[in-house]
This record gives C-alpha cells, structure tokens and sequence, in this order.
C-alpha cells in the first residue's frame, strides 16, 4: 500500500539537506512572526489621546479629569473650548474619546444628583472604545455615593494581560500557514519541473508518494512547534498548565492535518504560482475565523460553520485549553477527534486527487 | 513469440488535436525498435501511452503482457523510460538520484547495482557532482542509468542522443547493442537516419499516423519508395549544388536531391543513366559517374510523407 514511502522520504530529506533555508525559514518564520504579532496584538489599550471639554473649569472637574489620566488609559491630548471643536478633533482622529464635563458638575455636592460627564467614543475603533467604555464605567460607578461593590475577578489569566490569551492562538495559527504552505508545492513542483514524467512511471505507490512527501516536513513542524513552545513560555511568560505529553501529542495531529492540507492544495494547483494564491486563500480565513482574532460564538452561522472546516480553528481551542486551563486529552476529544478526523480525510483526498498520470 | 510491446489502432486525442490517429505496431523481445517522425509527430505521446502515464482516447496497448491502462501498475517494474527532457532531480547528486530509483523499484543489493551502473555509464568522475551541473551527455548517461538500473525487460528512450557530442552518442549506441545482447528490448525515437539504420526494426511517423513500419531493408525495397521502371541514380564527380539546380525540372528527372559531394535523382521510365550525363555535359557541367544507388532510410521517409500529403 506505501510502496515508495521510503523513496520519496529519501528524496525529500536530500532535497531538504541540499536546501537548508528551507528548514531555517520554516523554524525562524513562525518564531518571528510569534515574537512579532505576540507583542504587537495587545487589546488592552493604554494611553487613549482623549479631548477634554471642560464646561465646569472647577477645582472638582480638574481632579476629575486627572483621575481619568491616572488610570493609564486616558492621554489628554486636546483641552477645547466648545463641542464642535470637540467633535473635530474626534472626526479626525486626533482624539479617540472626547470627555465633556457639563457645567453643573461641581454644583449639587450634597443634593443626592450624580456629577454628569458625557463622553463621547470613537466607535470605528471597536477595541479602544470598548475598552474606554469599559473604565469609564468603573470609574463612574467608583465615583457614586452608593458604590457597587463590583469585584471582578479573572480566571487563568489573573493579570488580564492579553498576551497570554492571544499568543497561544497565534501559535496555532502561524503553525497551520507555514506547515500548509511547505506541502502546498510539493506536487506541483514535480509537475513544473518536469520530473513528474519520470516519477508516475515508478512503482511508488500514490500513498506512498503522499506520506513520503509529508513526514519530513512533519519532523520540521515538530522542531518548529518546540522553538516556537519554548519561545511562549520565555518570552511571553505564557506557563504550559496541561500535560505536555497531551500538548505534544495534539500538535502532532495538528502537524498532520496542515500538512495533509497543504497535500490537496498541490494536487489542486497545476502551477507553483496556483499552490502559492490558494495557500493565500486559506490564509485569511485561518486569522479571520478561527477564533483567533474573533470570538466565533458571534459570528453569523454560514461563517461558524466555515469556521470547522479549518484545522486552525480546533487547534486555537486545544492550544488555549491546554496550556491557558491545563485542560486534559479528556477535556478537548471535542476538539481533537474532528481535528484527526479531517486530517486524514484530507490525506485520503490528496491521494484520490493524484493520478499516476500526465494527462 | 509474443510481442513485448503492441499497439492496436491506438487514437488519442488532446482536445481537438489528434496526436495519434489509429497507430498499430509490435515490437518482439530483445529487438531494437526505432520510431522516427518530425517533432509533435506522436513519438512521445505513444511512449507515454505504453509507459502508462497517457491513456488512449481509442484503441489498445500492451506492454510485456499487461494492459497499458488497466494494468499500469504491474508493468512499472519491467520497463524503463527515459524521457526527452531531463527529469531527473537537478538538485541531487548522480549517485543521490540513482539511489532514490533504486529505492522506488526495490532494486536487490542496491549499493552493487549503483555502483555496477556508475561503472558500465563511465560516470565515476561525476559520482558526486549535482544533475543540474552536468553537461548534456553525462546528463542523458545518468538518465540512461537512472532507466535501466532495476534492470528492466522493456527500455524506452525518447531521442537519447538529442543533442549530445559523436563520441557520447556512439557510446550510448554501443551500450544499447549490449543491452539488446543481453535480451532487453529497445524502443528507441531518433531524428537521426543512422540511428535508424542500425535498429532492427523501423516506424515511421507523421501527424500521427505510421506510415511504414519494417526492417530497414525491408523498407528501401518498398516498391512505393522507388515506382515500377524508375530508378535511383548517384551522381558523382561533379559540381553538387550547380547539377542538382540543372536537373531541377529536367525532362525525365522526378527527383534531385544534394547528397554530400553526389547528387541523388530518381529517373522517370525509360531514362537511361547515360542520358543525364549527356544532359549535364551539355550544359557544362561534365560528372564523372551516373551510377545506380538503392534508397537510403531518409529516401524511404521523404517519398512516404510525400505520398501521405497526396
């Protein structure tokens, strides 16, 4: 049935070893894009430019807006003088909130009426005003005579950074586009160059053909995964609660899947620049979808459903499981099953697709 | 004995071009089987039908027993291909890519075989230089040996001697003889008409139709090659280019063609040797000999394509 695997396994590792940026790219791209994109996506916004309407212009309301400034998330980078003038700097983005403290603010200290602030958010920017809306309540609510005893409190990610949340799914993510993009070109490249002609005509098996061609690049993936594990755990300060046998094991799976992935793409493209496009293809959706970027429980069904269909998507959820909640192989079958199941349908379809043909 | 290789009424079609339009052969073991044509006359496309790697719009191909198509798989380890262009892995060594075939076909006791092989192409010197650094000779050698190391029963070459230098091409010629001496049967495609000569059996093809197919003397004696009463003359010893002009459109002379230092012609019936010498020393062009000369294999060929256009 793998009649040639070992061939093909053969061939491909000599390719591999003839062309050692292969391997170096294929480690290095998804450290420095992890490295890269884990710092710079950072929902928690700090240093909004904020533009100060100051209708009162007490004592009160400049300790009020100091009290913004010292949360951290508010830089005061306009005082106007009207709310025209307010609503420009808004419009042009020279501020992301506007804070108007109305007249009466310092007025009624004792008459039971809450001081009245009016800000204004810049809803194109959805984290930041979010974000903004978010103090601005908890400030407001601190600041009534009858304060809420609000205490939220954050699980497995105590700090709230939003590293820990984002780099684990970022991981998954790059994993699943450098992995698909390797196999993507695999058979296409025999085709363009030529040596497909004398490849068909051998008694390697398509099975064989098709395994042959994925576990070398599973065994760079693996090397990949570990740098790129390590780099979490060091660098972002991202702790592995889960058993690392089970982190281990998964990623393999997910190893498999990109890879089988990227098999089909090369059966598909009958050019390089084919592969290349269709590799692209899957690449936005991989980000969009997954629910790495957004949270999939708000997305309209058609899209949910799109989302299964990528390995990105079960892999996000394993990652974020198992090294955020120290999540068991028990705790995410949910997520691993379908993972495997369309891993090897994948593969099964990239050898249906090969023919041991030209035409 | 049953033929190693047959074609019956072999069509196929890309399209709406018809690459090969009813073509039937056999090819017996252990003979050297040569296919001539023009390019994008169908050699290589009925290569790749016996090969397994094209399946016929029409028709029928065997190879050593087995169904071309339906039993592709089965042939793979009885016969060798070496394609028309270099397909082997340019960014492999010579020995790299020897080893990689002789992994794909189980090849017994690899590394002797390799080594044997590397021995019989003369490519020690090149053991570890890369496919992609070798000049086109020791490229179509490694081709050759990438072919025929599982030792195969059935070997097809689509133009081995495309381009490479006399020495290279008389070598791969010599080791060929040896081959079909040690009963591997040949399927050789050539431009060459001495490649040709020296092939046991001959077909020729054009747009996709054979032609002639025949031992080559067997073809020169065709009679559609030289028609009843005509006879073919050499002329010798006189100025080439300046008595082919002449005999252009001379009474009785159906055909003149420059031959190295002689000029070729068929003579129509009744036109003695003789004649012509008179004619051309009329015209100042004096030959030393008109002398009957049999048709060579381009002959055959040039009259065959002429008769197929009508």
């Amino acid at each position: 049935m793998v009649r040639g695997l070992g061939a093909i396994f053969y061939k491909e590792l000599r390719h591999v070893v003839r062309d050692p940026a292969t391997i170096v790219l294929a480690i290095a791209i998804p450290l420095i894009q992890l490295t890269i994109f884990g710092y710079a996506i950072d929902t928690d916004v700090r240093d909004i430019p904020t533009a100060i309407l100051d209708l009162s212009g007490t004592r009160r309301s400049r300790e009020f807006v100091s009290a913004l400034e010292n949360t951290g998330y508010f830089r005061v980078v306009e005082e106007t003088r009207a709310i025209e003038e307010l609503r420009g700097s808004l419009r042009a983005a020279r501020a992301r909130v506007g804070v108007v403290i109305e007249r009466d603010f310092a007025d009624h200290p004792l008459s039971g009426q809450r001081p009245r602030v009016q800000v204004l958010l810049d809803g194109s920017d959805p984290t930041v005003s979010n974000q903004a809306q978010h103090v601005v309540l908890l400030l407001s609510s601190q600041g009534t005579r009858q304060p809420v005893d609000l205490r939220p409190r954050v699980l497995f990610n105590e700090e709230g950074r939003s590293e820990v949340f984002y780099v684990p799914g970022l991981a998954a993510v790059i994993f699943q586009l450098v992995l698909t993009m390797l196999t993507a070109f695999a058979v296409v490249k025999e085709r363009e160059s030529g040596t497909l002609e004398q490849l068909v005509v051998t008694p390697i098996s398509r099975t064989g053909l098709m395994a042959g061609k994925l576990l070398p690049f599973a065994g760079i993936g693996a090397v990949a995964a570990v740098v790129v594990y390590g780099a979490m755990v060091v660098v972002f300060r991202v702790p592995i609660r889960g058993n690392l046998a089970t982190l281990g094991g998964l990623t393999v799976v997910f190893l498999f899947t990109s890879l089988a992935l990227g098999l089909v793409v090369s059966t598909l493209a009958r050019t390089q620049l084919h592969a290349m496009l269709v590799s692209m293809g899957i690449m936005l959706p991989s980000i969009l979808l997954s629910g790495f970027a957004f949270p999939r429980e708000s997305m309209p069904d058609p899209i949910y459903v799109l989302g299964f269909a990528l390995p990105a998507t079960y892999f996000v959820s394993i990652l974020r499981g198992v090294v955020l909640r120290g999540a068991t192989f028990v705790d995410v079958l949910p997520q691993s099953i379908p993972l495997a199941a369309i891993g090897v349908g994948l593969f099964a379809l990239g050898v249906a697709r090969f023919r041991k043909r030209l035409d | 004995m049953t033929a190693a290789l047959a074609a019956r009424d072999v069509v196929k079609r890309f399209g709406s071009f018809t690459a090969l339009d009813g073509v039937s052969l056999e090819v017996s073991p252990g003979s050297i089987f040569g296919l001539l044509g023009p390019n994008g006359s169908g050699k290589s496309t009925l290569i790749r039908i016996f090969c397994g790697s094209l399946r016929p719009t029409a028709g029928s191909a065997s190879v050593l027993g087995f169904d071309a198509v339906r039993e592709s798989e089965a042939l793979r380890q009885g016969i060798g291909y070496m394609s028309q262009a270099f397909s082997l892995y340019r960014d492999l060594t010579v020995e790299e890519n020897l080893e990689f075939f002789g992994r794909a076909y189980s090849v017994p006791d690899r590394g002797a075989r390799i080594d044997e092989v590397i021995e019989l192409l003369g490519l020690p010197p090149y053991r570890d230089r890369r496919a992609q650094h070798l000049s086109g000779g020791w490229r179509q050698r490694l081709a050759l040996g990438c072919a025929l190391l599982h030792r195969p029963r059935l070997l097809f070459l689509d133009e081995p001697t495309a381009g490479i230098d006399p020495v290279a091409r008389r070598d791969l010629w010599n080791l060929l003889f040896d081959l079909a001496a040690s009963g591997t049967t040949l399927f050789v495609t050539t431009h060459y008409m001495d490649e040709a000569e020296r092939c046991d059996r001959v077909a020729y093809i054009y747009a996709g139709r054979l032609l002639v197919d025949g031992p080559p003397e067997t073809l020169k004696a065709l009679p559609e090659v030289t028609p009843e009463r005509h006879r073919r003359v050499a002329i010798r010893g006189g100025n080439a280019t300046a008595v082919f002009r002449a005999l252009h459109g001379a009474p009785g002379v159906v055909e003149a063609t420059v031959f190295g230092a002689e000029v070729h012609a068929v003579l129509g019936p009744g036109v003695e040797p003789v004649v012509v010498a008179r004619f051309l020393a009329e015209r100042g062009l004096p030959v030393s000999d008109v002398v009957p000369a049999p048709p060579s294999l381009e002959d055959v060929f040039v009259t065959m394509t002429r008769r197929s256009r009508g």
